[in-house]
This record gives structure tokens, C-alpha cells and sequence, in this order.
């Protein structure tokens, strides 16, 4: 292995200042792109730190992969390579550590070098952290799969060019995968990332190994991974762009494009179905057609066009999972890992940024100079009553005297624009939970400017805190001034304990009753997002429940119109995988009792959704078993092939017609009938096929085999090579 | 043959490409301490049942032993006994040639640095020089070197004059001799030129169209293979009487005839068709490019040059 590692690094080296320079012109461009924050487009819309560098370290590993394998797959450098006092194992192992080395070389140098830099130039003049470079660092971890792949491109002798490209695919889906995921679910990208690796890295091995026609049991196994995979993702994309362009051929011309139903409190305080319309031509959403629910029947059919002054009661939405769960397996403690700085929001008459810093638990205050320069003005430690800010959750609302609204884990906070202490409006009490919080931030009857925040809920485990400024007439009676919020006044607190059914909830909505002094309307979302059904209560600030009803409202034109092919393009292991998701999720809490009750409610849905679900086994199974006769597996190949394509519907047949090479037949000297050729007897009358007419002119030893002696000097035990190799194998 | 005199085996050896058979049932004993060579046309299939005794492609079915071990399972300890030069002396052009001895070294129990050094010498090449800046002979030089300096039991070589002016040449065959005479040392050396091969070899194995046609020792070839000259107009007609006719070749008024363990019929059906047929000397050029003779293509070779004079 040290023979082939120092070979790698002398050949290879001298490309590893053409990685290096992408990479620092990356983190150059991203250090220049914004003067405070490092890595800013985390909050706009240019490509973020990660998603470049993943990108760049992507293209160094696929560079370094074909440069450390297209070179020896000329046969005689192959024979050079490995005809040798080592194994083939020992061989790979000297390329992939080369690999590693100069990969990381190439990658990690720079990120470090980076980190050194921020550490250096410290938060003076830059909010910055070198902790911002980790979701960079593990986004070029899962990169490096590009590098097997890219073997595997090289190595594998498949039979046609979608094969053969198909694991360059399924790695780069990988990268973007883990780059997708790791901002809110870091399990999941580290998972990613690293079942991703060791499966290129075992594949790629295994044709390094055995680089042959006919691939090993094993190899087969991670290819048909690998290839599966890739098939499902191009069938998904192809669906998905289908269906955009159907969408958008169906809806041009100024008709409304996209539909969308919400169940809103009316006037009355009420569930009323409402409907909002997308015009293509105007580019708005407009509010166009309401109804009023009814219990227990759908109201779709019976939608009124609506005036222009309609307007639904203001409603807070302070979803379970809006704000992120520490408990939570999607989210986990380091879900937030590389917001070490958080862009909070700035001030340009105040010339004023705020920066919430994770690390100090402190809000920074940066003076800007002429825009472009920054200087550190005030660290703002959180309340000494309170101790920490814990997770920050930004509201985004800054009012004319430069103060901004701080929403976190622990409470609400009033952070001044100056150098003053910050006041707590809000602590969230010791013994509850923070569950989520919402805002009401937008108005338009009253004459305030729009984006101010003049109504905030924060929820807790079982009750919710409504924060009301005094401008809020309905807030103006409250007892309670806790001082100014967003400089609209005082501010008053009201605490409503909620109903179990709300408590429990994951997705809940709540208003005053506009009737009933003292009471409050809440609805409770059902299970699945185009899920219009639901229950609604009234209740009192004590939660207990004065009256209540259920409504529904079939969702199944919504899944009949836009998301069949969606959901019939998902193989059943996906759909498996989510709901074991969901279910894991929601162990603690009623998820799987509200799925089941969907299902009861809606047996036609469900079964629905069942048959779509089982649309991919029906085709793909019916599939591998032909591809399987084709390539002529044996039973017990045949069965996990099936077991296969059900999971994994027609793309994983088709990965079976890509792992296994098309099987080659020449007429049979005896019965002329195709027989394979990698059989030592022919198939159909069983003569051997080794057996070659004489032509008289042969030469040989006595005693010696013979090249074409016929049938009597066949061995008994010739091995019949890949017949053998067919028998027993499976993805 | 013993079991453990047997260097190379083969059985049923097949390999295809794709539809294209380039090895088909290939039976093949070459014994241990002595020189086997490997002759055949271009495209015949030699360097592709090389590869398959080396393990550096899987048979499409059959089987090829090296040393008693299985091609597709060689060991690394049989690798370190087995001496490979491949065809084109390919050597990585960054290489210096002290690298491709460290190369070497490190995964060759047996290097012998003292042989390599020597053969950089005779080859004119400093240890210090970049292969890649090297002539094409130099190249051929460091490439036997490597190969030689690992003092194999078992020396594979792929068509190793290529590239050689004569004085090396006629120093790698008497290297190559005096390397076989060591020991217990095998030899399985293919190349296109005969000359080298009536030195070297003990035995000769022909292969066409990736069939084997001939395995035996080299004394007994030529005496199993004989030649007759005909005064008389010689054409398929003639030449299905006759058995055993490997080649046919007409030059001016009279017909040479290649023929393989000519026996008394044999005798008797040239006589036949001419009565003052006689008997030829036959060198073993003649003989080997009976055998790998194109027909159709020295035919039409011969008639273009007709046609332009």
C-alpha cells in the first residue's frame, strides 16, 4: 500500500494547487460578498457558503477521482499497478489514501486557513465565527463520494453510457442531499453523508477488485444501490417537471394558475372556507371566494364570490414545530450549529446592525461608516434575571427609534438600538416550554407602518401568552403593561390557558371571539397538509371548552389533481421511510392516532393513496421477474430482485438489467440453436461448446492437452466461470 | 507431465469481446525451466491469454493456472514470483528511473538492485533520468530491467524486442538465456521475431484467430512439419486431397506446399496431382508463417503489386 500511496502522491500532486485556487476564491468572494456577516446569504438569495464549497470540493474529488484512475485503466499501467506483491485491496487502499490526502489538501487547507483568518480579524469588524465554516467542512466530508464514484465511472465496464454515469448521479444527488438537509435535520445530513461514502467507497473497491464483464456478488449489491437510486431520482425530477409544465401550460393566459384553500376565523368567529387565487397575469394572490363551513360536510362546492372588504379576524398560528425542537430527532442540538452568527436585522437612519452571536449568547451592536466599514459598538449580554437567551428565533421587526423585538426560547426581549441594557417584556417561566411563537406584524386598517409588529403569542406547553401593544384596541382593557413593544405603546400581556385538544396539537390557530367577551376561538388543524378538515372550539381563558364542532373538507381533488403523479412516484420504501419518519417523530405525541383516524375518516383517500403507493411494486415486479428470466438469475436471485423492484418499483427492475451484463449466445455447433457462451455446454442439448472441429494440422506434445483436441481432452473440472457467478446473488 | 513441472496451464481457456471470441477453448501446458514461445499474428489473441494467466481479465469460461494457483486468484505472494514485461514497455513518464526501481523494490521480495543497476548501464540510462525524456529503446531498457531485477520463477514476457536496436536485442536473448539456465527459471516469451525465438526457445506454441494450433517442442515442430514443391497448377481442388496441407503458395511456374505430419497417404496424394513432386527443406520461418499465413490477404498483397507494375 505504501508503494502505491507514494506512487498516487507523485503523480497527483503537482494537480492539487488547481483545487486549492477555486477554494480560496470561494471563500474570498463570500468574506468580500457582505462586510459584516461572513457568510450573508444565508439570509438572501445567493448560493451559500456551503453550497459552494460543495459544490467546488464536488468537482475536486470527481477531478481527482478520473485523474487518479483514467490514466491506469490503459492495460499495460493496470498490469504496471497491479501486477505486483500485493493485493488489489492494498492497492486501493494506497489510492484512496492519496485520495484523501490530496483531497484534503485541496479542501480542508483552505477551510482551515479561513478559520485561522476570522479567529485573527475577530469580531471588531466582523461578525463572524469560524464556526460558520462547519456546515462548509461537512458538506465537502459527503463531497468526497464524488471521488469513488468517479472511479466507478472509470472502472465499471458497463454496457452504456446511462449505467456507467448513473453513480456520478447518485453522489452528486447525495451532496445536494446533505447540503439540503443540514441546516434543520443535521442527523440526517451526517447520515447522508457518511452511509453515502461507505457505500461509493465499498462499491468502488469492489470494481477496483474484481474490474471485470462480469461484476461480483458484491460489487452488484452497492451498484444496484447506486443505480436505483439515480433511476428514482430522474423519474422524480422528470415527474415534477411534467407536472410544472402541465400546471403552467393549463393555467397561462390570465387565468389563475395555483389555488389555494385555507380554513380562516370569519366575522363571526367562525371556520369559513376560503379560497385564494394566484393570477398569472397580475402575479397576486387575491382573496375571491368564501364559504362558511359546515359540520361534518365539505363546503367546496359552495364557494361565494366575496367582496373586496371581507376580511377574515386576525389569528395567531403558533405552531408546535414553527420553531425548532431541541427533542426533536428532526432537529437535534446541533441543528443550529452553524449559526454561530445570526443576522438579527439593521437600521440604516440609525446605521445600526444587530448580530445575535450563539457562542457569547450576546447581541452585537455595529456601527456601519460609510457603509461598507463596520465597528463594534455594544455586546449586549441577555437580563441577569433570565441568564441566557437561549435559541433565538427572529421576529424582524425594528421600530423608528432603532429598538427590535427579540423572540427566543426564553422569552421576549426588547433589545434598545444604543448601547442600553436589554429589558425583558416576556420571560418565558422556568417550569413550561417553549413551543413556538407567532406574530401579527402586517396591518392595514390602522395607520401604522407596514411590517411593525403590534401583536406577538408565545405558546408554551399548555398555554399560550398573547402580547398585545396598547394601540391593539382589544388589548387596550388589559391589566398587565410589561412597557414598550416596538415602540407602539405599552404592552400588555394575556395569559389563555388552551383546551387539551389544543394543547396536544401540532397545528393550531387562535382569535378572540368577536361575539363573546372573554372568549377565544381555536382550530385545530388536521393531520396532512392538503387536509382541509379540522376542529374547531370555543373556549374561555381557562380553557375550558363552550362549545365545539368538527368539519371536513375532502382533500381529494387536491390530491386527485396536481399530486397523483407526485405521490405515485414515490417507491414504497421512500413512502415507508417517511411514515416511520413521522412515526418516530410523533412517538411522544398523538400522531399516529390522528393518522388512523384520518385513514378511518377517509377510507376513499386512503385507499387512494394505497393504490398509488402500490402502482410501483405492480409494474416493477412483473419487471424484475422478466429481467430476471432474461438475464437468467437463479430463484434465489430472482426473489430478492422481486423483494428488490417492490421497494423500489420499476427503477429498482431496471438497476437488475444495468448490474447484470446482457448475456452473449452463439449458435451451438450441434443444434444451431443461440446457446451462452459463458456456459461450458450448450443449454438446449447439452453438448460441450468447447468441443472445435479438427483441421488436421494441429501440432501438439504427446501427452500434452492440446488447444483444440476436442470433447476427450476437456478437464472434469473446468470451471464454467460466470454461470456460477449468477447463481445466489442480489442487490 | 508431473503435476509440479507445470508453470502455466490452461484449460478450455475462452475469452470473449463482447460477440468477438479472442480465445476460444485454449488448452495450453508450459513446463517449468524452459522457454515457451508464443507466436502468432496480430490480433490472434496472445496478449489477451496473457492477460488472462496474469489475472488482469476474467475468462468468459475455462481456466488458467499460474504456478498451481488460480489466475483469477492470485496471491500476491505468486505475483512476487512472476516477472511481467507488457506490451509497449509502459512505464509512467513522471518516473525517474531510480523511482521505478523503488517502485519495484518495495513490493519484490527478491529485487536484485545490483541486476537493475547493471541493465541501467548496458542501457545507457542514468538513474536520475525521467522516463518520460528518455528514448524509446532506454524506455525498453528500464522496462527489463524492473521486470528482470525482481528475479522471477516465472518470467511473462509481452513482445519484449520491441523498441530494441540489434546489439540490445541479441543482449536481451542471451540475458534472457542465461536467466532460463538459473535455476529452474520459465520463460513465456511472445514475439514476432523467429530469428529470436530458434535461439531461445525450447518449445513454441502458435495461436490464430485464438485458437491454439501448435504446443510442442521446437526440435519436434520442425520435424512434423514438412515441405514439398509441385512443377504442376495447384488450386482448392488439389488441395482438399491432400491431409494435413497447412499453406499453399505459388511463386512463378511452381506450388510450395506446408504439411503438417505428412504420412504416407499425405505422400501419395501430392504425388497424385504431380508426379515429380519432391521434398523441400523447410526453415522454421517457413514453417511458422505457414501457419500464420493470411492467404487471402498475401494474395491480394501480391496481386496490387502486379496490378501497379
Amino acid at each position: 500500500m505504501k508503494t502505491i500511496l507514494w506512487k498516487e502522491l507523485r503523480e497527483n500532486a503537482r494537480w492539487v494547487p488547481l483545487g486549492i485556487i477555486p477554494m480560496i476564491i470561494v471563500l474570498v468572494l463570500k468574506w468580500r460578498s457582505n462586510e459584516l456577516i461572513f457568510d450573508a446569504s444565508e439570509y438572501g438569495s445567493s448560493l451559500s457558503l456551503s453550497s459552494l464549497v460543495g459544490l467546488v470540493a464536488g468537482g475536486i474529488a470527481v477531478c481527482l477521482g478520473l485523474i487518479q484512475s483514467w490514466p491506469d485503466q490503459r492495460p499495460a499501467a493496470r498490469a504496471l499497478l497491479l501486477h505486483r506483491g500485493i493485493t488489489a485491496d492494498a492497492a486501493f487502499c494506497g489510492k484512496l489514501l492519496a485520495g484523501l490526502l490530496l483531497y484534503a489538501t485541496a479542501v480542508f487547507v483552505p477551510l482551515l486557513g479561513m478559520a485561522a483568518f476570522i479567529t485573527s480579524v475577530g469580531i471588531e469588524h466582523r461578525a463572524a465565527s469560524p464556526g460558520a465554516l462547519l456546515p462548509a467542512a461537512l458538506i465537502s466530508v459527503a463531497a468526497f463520494s464524488c471521488w469513488p464514484a468517479s472511479l466507478l465511472i472509470v472502472q465499471r465496464d458497463a454496457r452504456f453510457w446511462g449505467s456507467r454515469l448513473l453513480p456520478g448521479l447518485t453522489a452528486a444527488l447525495a451532496v445536494f442531499a446533505c447540503g439540503a438537509t443540514m441546516h434543520e435535520v443535521l442527523w440526517l445530513a451526517i447520515t447522508i453523508a457518511v452511509v453515502t461514502l461507505v457505500a461509493f467507497l465499498a462499491a468502488a473497491r469492489s470494481v477496483f477488485v474484481n474490474s471485470s464483464h462480469i461484476a461480483t456478488g458484491n460489487g452488484r449489491a452497492y451498484i444496484a444501490i447506486a443505480v436505483t437510486v439515480a433511476l428514482l431520482t430522474l423519474m422524480m425530477c422528470a415527474m415534477s417537471m411534467i407536472e410544472s409544465y402541465r400546471t403552467q401550460v393549463a393555467h397561462s393566459g390570465g387565468e389563475a394558475v395555483s389555488r389555494q384553500y385555507v380554513v380562516e376565523f370569519g366575522p363571526d368567529g367562525r371556520p369559513w372556507l376560503t379560497r385564494t387565487s394566484y393570477t398569472w397575469s397580475s402575479g397576486m394572490n387575491k382573496l375571491d371566494q368564501v364559504a362558511k363551513m359546515v359540520p361534518h360536510r365539505s363546503v367546496r362546492d359552495q364557494l361565494q364570490p366575496v367582496e373586496d372588504s371581507w376580511e377574515p379576524l386576525r389569528k395567531w398560528s403558533p405552531y408546535r414545530h414553527e420553531y425548532y425542537n431541541p427533542k426533536s430527532l428532526l432537529g437535534g442540538r446541533f441543528a443550529r450549529l452553524n449559526q454561530a452568527t445570526i443576522f438579527l436585522d439593521s437600521n440604516d437612519a440609525l446605521n445600526r446592525t444587530w448580530v445575535f452571536d450563539a457562542k457569547r449568547d450576546a447581541v452585537l451592536v455595529y456601527r456601519s461608516e460609510w457603509r461598507t466599514r463596520f465597528r463594534l459598538e455594544a455586546i449586549l449580554l441577555p437580563p441577569a434575571s433570565v441568564g441566557s437567551f437561549g435559541q433565538v428565533q427572529n421576529p424582524g421587526s425594528v421600530d423608528a427609534a432603532g429598538n427590535f423585538t427579540l423572540v427566543s426560547s426564553t422569552g421576549v426581549y426588547r433589545v434598545p438600538g444604543s448601547g442600553a441594557e436589554v429589558e425583558t417584556i416576556y420571560a418565558v417561566p422556568q417550569a413550561s416550554s417553549f413551543l413556538g411563537s407567532a406574530t401579527i406584524s402586517f396591518t392595514t386598517a390602522q395607520a401604522l407602518p407596514r411590517g411593525y409588529l403590534i401583536g406577538l403569542m408565545v405558546r408554551l406547553s399548555e398555554r399560550v401568552v398573547l402580547l398585545n401593544s396598547g394601540s391593539d384596541a382589544d388589548a387596550a382593557s388589559r391589566p398587565e403593561a410589561l412597557g414598550a413593544f416596538s415602540g407602539l405603546g405599552e404592552v400588555f400581556a394575556t395569559e389563555v390557558h388552551l383546551p387539551n385538544e389544543l394543547a396536544t396539537a401540532d397545528r393550531i390557530s387562535i382569535s378572540r371571539d368577536p361575539t363573546i367577551a372573554d372568549s377565544y376561538v381555536g382550530l385545530v388543524e388536521d393531520w396532512g397538509r392538503s387536509d382541509l378538515g379540522g376542529s374547531w372550539f370555543r373556549f374561555d381563558k381557562e380553557g375550558r371548552i363552550e362549545e365545539q364542532d368538527r368539519y371536513e373538507e375532502s382533500p381529494v381533488s387536491a390530491v386527485a389533481s396536481g399530486n397523483i403523479a407526485a405521490v405515485a412516484s414515490i417507491p414504497p420504501a421512500f413512502l415507508a421511510f417517511g411514515v416511520a419518519l413521522v412515526a418516530i417523530e410523533n412517538r411522544s405525541g398523538n400522531g399516529i392516532r390522528e393518522a388512523w383516524e384520518y385513514t378511518k375518516t377517509y377510507p376513499a383517500h386512503t385507499a387512494l393513496i394505497v393504490f398509488l403507493g402500490m402502482l410501483q411494486p405492480t409494474i416493477g415486479i412483473p419487471l424484475a421477474f422478466w429481467a430476471a428470466r432474461r438475464r437468467r438469475l437463479d430463484k434465489r436471485a430472482t426473489r430478492r430482485w422481486i423483494c428488490w423492484a417492490f421497494w423500489f418499483g420499476p427503477c429498482g427492475s431496471l438497476a437488475l438489467l444495468a448490474v447484470y451484463p446482457r448475456l452473449i449466445r452463439e449458435p451451438c455447433n450441434v443444434c444451431q440453436r443461440p446457446a451462452r457462451i459463458d456456459l461450458a455446454s450448450c443449454e438446449h442439448c447439452g453438448h460441450s461448446l468447447d468441443e472445435t472441429p479438427q483441421t488436421g494440422i494441429e501440432i501438439f506434445d504427446q501427452g500434452q492437452g492440446g488447444g483444440s483436441t476436442g470433447g476427450s481432452s476437456t478437464s472434469p473440472d473446468v470451471n464454467v466461470g460466470p454461470s456460477v457467478g449468477y447463481a445466489g446473488k442480489g442487490p | 507431465m508431473r503435476e509440479d513441472r507445470i508453470a502455466i496451464r490452461t484449460r478450455e481457456l475462452t475469452r470473449y469481446f463482447g460477440h468477438n471470441a479472442a480465445l476460444r477453448s485454449l488448452t495450453l501446458d508450459v513446463p517449468r525451466g524452459q522457454v515457451t514461445a508464443l507466436i502468432g499474428h496480430n490480433g490472434a489473441g496472445k496478449t489477451t491469454l496473457i492477460r488472462l494467466l496474469l489475472g488482469l481479465l476474467p475468462p468468459t469460461r475455462g481456466r488458467a493456472e499460474l504456478l498451481g494457483c488460480d489466475s483469477r486468484s492470485l496471491t500476491p505472494e505468486v505475483r512476487a514470483r512472476v516477472g511481467y514485461l507488457a506490451e509497449g514497455h509502459f512505464l509512467w513518464g513522471w518516473m525517474k528511473a531510480r523511482d521505478a526501481a523503488r517502485l519495484q523494490r518495495e513490493t519484490f521480495p527478491r529485487w536484485d538492485q545490483h541486476l537493475f543497476d547493471s541493465m541501467l548501464k548496458f542501457f545507457g540510462v542514468a538513474s536520475n533520468a525521467r522516463v518520460g525524456q528518455i528514448s524509446r529503446g532506454q524506455r525498453a531498457g528500464v522496462s527489463l530491467a524492473m521486470t528482470l531485477a525482481t528475479d522471477p520463477e516465472l518470467l511473462v514476457l509481452d513482445d519484449p524486442s520491441m523498441g530494441l536496436d540489434p546489439v540490445a536485442r541479441r543482449a536481451l536473448v542471451e540475458g534472457l538465456l542465461a536467466f532460463a539456465r538459473r535455476d529452474d527459471r520459465t520463460i513465456l516469451v511472445c514475439t514476432h521475431l523467429l530469428d529470436d525465438v530458434e535461439r531461445l526457445a525450447d518449445r513454441i506454441a502458435i495461436v490464430s484467430h485464438g485458437r491454439l494450433l501448435v504446443d510442442s517442442g521446437l526440435s519436434e515442430f520442425r520435424e512434423r512439419v514438412c515441405g514439398w514443391t509441385l512443377d504442376a497448377e495447384f488450386g482448392a481442388q488439389q488441395a482438399a486431397q491432400i491431409p494435413g496441407l497447412i499453406d499453399s503458395r505459388q511463386t512463378r511456374e511452381r506450388t510450395h506446399l506446408v504439411v503438417a505430419d505428412p504420412d504416407l497417404e499425405t505422400e501419395a496424394a501430392i504425388q497424385r496431382i504431380s508426379g515429380t513432386a519432391r521434398r523441400e527443406e523447410l526453415t522454421l520461418e517457413d514453417a511458422v508463417l505457414a501457419y500464420l499465413r493470411p492467404a487471402a490477404m498475401v494474395g491480394s498483397i501480391s496481386d496490387a503489386l502486379e496490378d501497379a507494375r
